[in-house]
């Protein structure tokens, strides 16, 4: 559990000094990762918010981003059965991704699991503490940095190393070329209605990419 | 061209979060268990990460004033060169972040800005 835990940290104190950096208060860098509980997604939307987009083009954003946990929710629905709707709202609230693959990777190879609910909020526990020691940290370095240190660069850096983690093959190498290229050209659509015109075509190009190599 | 938030957007950005993080993580844990999406959806999916990062890094980093600079003065395309060195030799995305960081303020110290 380490890794996710130590994972999360890092982002952690990326999104804390992110939010500081966008002009949120300390209060406000704490809660948006508390209820939001999306890394990722934090980044995307506060970084958005920053550059002029509407409400609209950054909540669809945010959503996009998040997709992925509509797949993790089917497939630990398909694990963590004979829960009570309690421990279903805390289950789909705490789904990020270590906890997720922790926990496929247990149930996966001990199919005789008996204890799947206490084994999977084991990790969504572990990650959640680096998590908030993270925000924390990168809340309050993000509040003594001087703003010629440019931290807000750190989210774009952040993604790069991301793009790069989920770049596996043709089709998808397609996805992201189709993508950046297309925001670069729509970079003056009003309200940054580009990302979202970036994104998919992008995921149309991988989609019909991977169509194409399977014939 | 970036501008500060104010304590007002700064919450509704929360209620945002909020919302578009809980919704698709209670799809089928909490009020579908039993749908199935259909394949083009899924397969669809596998492409979100690939084609959202691009779309919001390019503009961060090729982009001053609303045009494409690719000149040398631009300290940002070094450290995202920099940045992806790392990114596909480690994988690392703290250790990517830090290389992209020195490298944004080796160049600007450098230009002397």
């Amino acid at each position: 559990m380490l890794p996710g835990a130590t994972g999360s940290f890092s982002t952690g104190l990326i999104c804390g000094a992110a939010a500081v950096a966008a002009g949120m208060s300390p209060l406000a860098s704490m809660a948006i990762a508390a209820f939001g509980y999306a890394g990722t997604a934090q980044l995307v939307v506060v970084q958005l918010a920053t550059t002029g987009a509407t409400l609209i083009v950054l909540s669809l954003a945010g959503l996009v981003v998040n997709l992925r946990y509509a797949m993790f929710s089917l497939s630990m629905s398909r694990y963590l059965t004979g829960l009570n709707f309690r421990q279903r709202l805390v289950a789909a609230f705490f789904l990020t991704d270590p906890a997720f693959a922790l926990s496929v990777a247990r149930f996966t190879q001990h199919p005789d699991e008996g204890h799947r609910y206490a084994f999977y909020m084991g990790a969504t526990l572990a990650m959640g503490a680096g998590w908030f020691i993270g925000v924390a940290l990168g809340t309050a370095l993000g509040a003594t940095m001087p703003a010629s240190w440019q931290i807000e660069y750190c989210v774009p850096l952040t993604f790069l190393a991301m793009v790069v983690m989920v770049v596996r093959d043709r089709p998808t190498a397609i996805a992201a070329a189709v993508s950046g290229i297309t925001a670069l050209l729509a970079v003056n659509l009003p309200y940054r209605a580009g990302l979202l015109a970036a994104a998919t075509l992008g995921i149309v190009a991988g989609y019909l990419a991977e169509s194409w190599q399977r014939r | 061209m970036a501008a500060p938030l104010s304590s007002l957007d700064a919450w509704i950005l929360i209620a945002i979060m909020t919302v578009v993080s809980f919704l698709p993580r209670a799809v089928f844990l909490l009020f579908a268990p039993d749908l199935a999406l259909p394949e083009p959806v899924k397969r669809a999916l596998r492409y979100v990460p690939a084609a959202v990062f691009p779309a919001l890094i390019m503009p961060a980093v090729l982009i001053t004033d609303g045009r494409i600079d690719f000149s040398a003065d631009n300290a940002r395309l070094a450290a995202a060169a920099v940045a992806a060195l790392v990114a596909v030799r480690r994988g690392n995305t703290f250790i990517v972040v830090l290389a992209g960081m020195v490298t944004l303020h080796a160049m600007k110290t450098l230009h002397g800005a």
